[in-house]
């Protein structure tokens, strides 16, 4: 290859990485999408046998959200190997334990069990809050946008956004609204 | 019973209607069933003409710097993106002989690097000019086809070998502006 | 002296022997150890092989009407259009061009693909299509309602 073939064949290739906030998504939701990524289906010039996948960085892994009795019914099996060893974990108890563990679980059983599975997580890197290390953040290029909206909590919003906001009737001054 | 039931129920529908007559003839209120609602129409035909006619003129320069274009060609069938001395293969039967020079007239798009005209199916053969010349005819290599059920005693085994037509694409052009319409327009079958 | 014995316990197991275990060799001279080497060890190997080969042929094109359907749905993904909705538009305005041919574009024309997809946003806008309501109206594409039949 000619030296502007080589240089056209690293720009087409090279792996661009992708930064997701995870904050308020559900990683089972999520999965397809960073998968998406993950394996290169983004890009017109896909092949499954050229590895064309991109790194994904995820942000505040701690933050995730499950929906409704998930975080106590969704259990995690796993087995040492020496008799005796079987253990399922629930999902709230292995995320006090490794913030960042479900959901890499969540992306790797989306995956199809091929080969290229393992090779793929490498390039996921999932962080339980916003310390990301300075050397990946240097190499973000793109922002995946998030599926569920996060909704406002009523803590976030400020003082004077409180007073403007429009009332009917207001409580009178002296009622206990809570202790 | 049943009839005096009807008659009740007939009384009191025309209650019904005469005493809502009555309220809207004292309040004036007009029964709203769907809401009304305006909408500003503009009328932006002659703006969208002039915006439409600035594009052509564009389209028309750029045509006239001749830079290389390219096109998408309909040909036996399948659809080829071609440009200049490009070599599409042809699979089939298909009539033309090697050295024949041949017009293609299929033309579903052109583009090239500022503009492109998409055909709805197909271009004006008039605008668009692509020139083509069969450079070989031959059989393709030898597929073996092979069929077998084990433990059944069936093998089949079949040589084939389909005609392949080689055509280089001599150049792709556009010939005249693109708003230019004719005052007798063909309508029907072209000669392929 | 003639041995007469010795002539007929000689028995030759056909004249072309040579040549007809040379057709399968050819075909296994890149298999791996005795596969390429040794006739009913090859003979089994070379079935195989032709039987796939037959499968592979039949099965390429749906494989790569995936590939272009995937190809084409990532170049819609970069320009903010469903494939459903985009190839719903194209027909509807009478754009036949095939899977391949947009997968083509889609990688070595993008702004072709581009003027496409902005077409396609239209013309579903004009129709009112099902996922049509996301989009905005582009201000590149000038209809005039006519492509709306």
């Amino acid at each position: 290859m000619s030296q502007f073939g080589r240089v056209k064949q690293w720009n087409t290739f090279a792996r661009c990485w992708h930064l997701f906030d995870a904050t308020w998504q559900n990683p089972l939701q999520c999965s397809p999408l960073i998968e998406k990524y993950l394996k290169g289906l983004h890009k017109p010039i896909y092949h499954p046998f050229v590895d064309c996948g991109d790194h994904v960085v995820i942000m505040n892994s701690k933050q995730i959200a499950f929906p409704g009795e998930e975080w106590r019914r969704r259990v995690y099996f796993h087995h040492t190997g020496y008799s005796g060893g079987a253990s399922w974990t629930p999902a709230w108890e292995l995320h006090e334990k490794d913030p960042t563990m479900i959901f890499r679980k969540a992306v790797y059983h989306y995956m199809k069990g091929n080969l290229f599975r393992r090779v793929v997580m490498e390039r996921l890197h999932i962080y339980p809050d916003s310390n990301v290390p300075e050397e990946i953040m240097e190499n973000i290029t793109n922002q995946i946008q998030p599926l569920r909206p996060i909704p406002k909590t009523l803590d976030s919003y400020s003082n004077e956004e409180i007073e403007k906001y429009p009332k009917i009737i207001d409580y009178p001054q002296d009622y206990l609204l809570s202790k | 019973m049943l009839c005096n039931n009807l008659i009740k129920f007939i009384n009191k529908t025309f209650q019904n209607v005469s005493t809502s007559r009555m309220i809207t003839s004292s309040l004036n209120v007009r029964s709203i069933s769907t809401p009304v609602t305006q909408e500003y129409v503009v009328d932006d035909t002659i703006a969208l003409k002039k915006y439409s006619d600035d594009i052509i003129k564009t389209v028309n320069k750029a045509v006239k710097r001749n830079n290389r274009l390219f096109a998408v060609v309909h040909i036996c069938g399948k659809q080829f993106k071609v440009t200049d001395n490009d070599l599409v293969l042809i699979d089939g039967y298909w009539p033309p002989n090697v050295g024949d020079r041949i017009k293609l007239q299929k033309v579903l798009l052109v583009g090239g690097m500022d503009f492109t005209l998409i055909g709805r199916p197909v271009l004006n053969p008039d605008t668009v000019n692509i020139t083509a010349t069969v450079v070989d005819k031959d059989l393709s290599h030898t597929r073996t086809n092979f069929k077998r059920i084990k433990r059944k005693q069936y093998m089949r085994i079949n040589f084939i070998r389909k005609e392949i037509t080689t055509l280089r694409i001599n150049s792709v052009n556009i010939t005249q502006d693109i708003d230019v319409k004719k005052d007798v327009q063909e309508i029907g079958r072209r000669i392929m | 002296m003639v041995f007469t014995t010795a002539m007929m316990l000689v028995r030759s197991r056909g004249p072309d022997e040579f040549w007809r275990k040379r057709k399968i060799f050819k075909i296994a001279a890149h298999f791996s150890g005795r596969r390429r080497n040794c006739y009913s060890i090859a003979i089994k190997a070379v079935h195989r092989a032709l039987q796939f080969a037959t499968i592979g042929r039949a099965l390429r094109k749906s494989d790569m009407i995936v590939l272009w359907n995937t190809r084409i749905r990532a170049g819609c993904e970069e320009h903010g259009i469903e494939l459903n909705t985009f190839k719903e538009g194209l027909s509807r305005c009478d754009i036949q061009l095939n899977k391949k041919v947009l997968a083509d574009l889609a990688i070595w024309e993008p702004s072709t693909f581009k003027a496409l997809s902005d077409l396609s946003k239209s013309v579903s806008i004009d129709y009112e299509l099902p996922g049509s309501e996301k989009y905005n109206v582009p201000t590149n594409v000038v209809t005039r309602g006519l492509l709306k039949k």
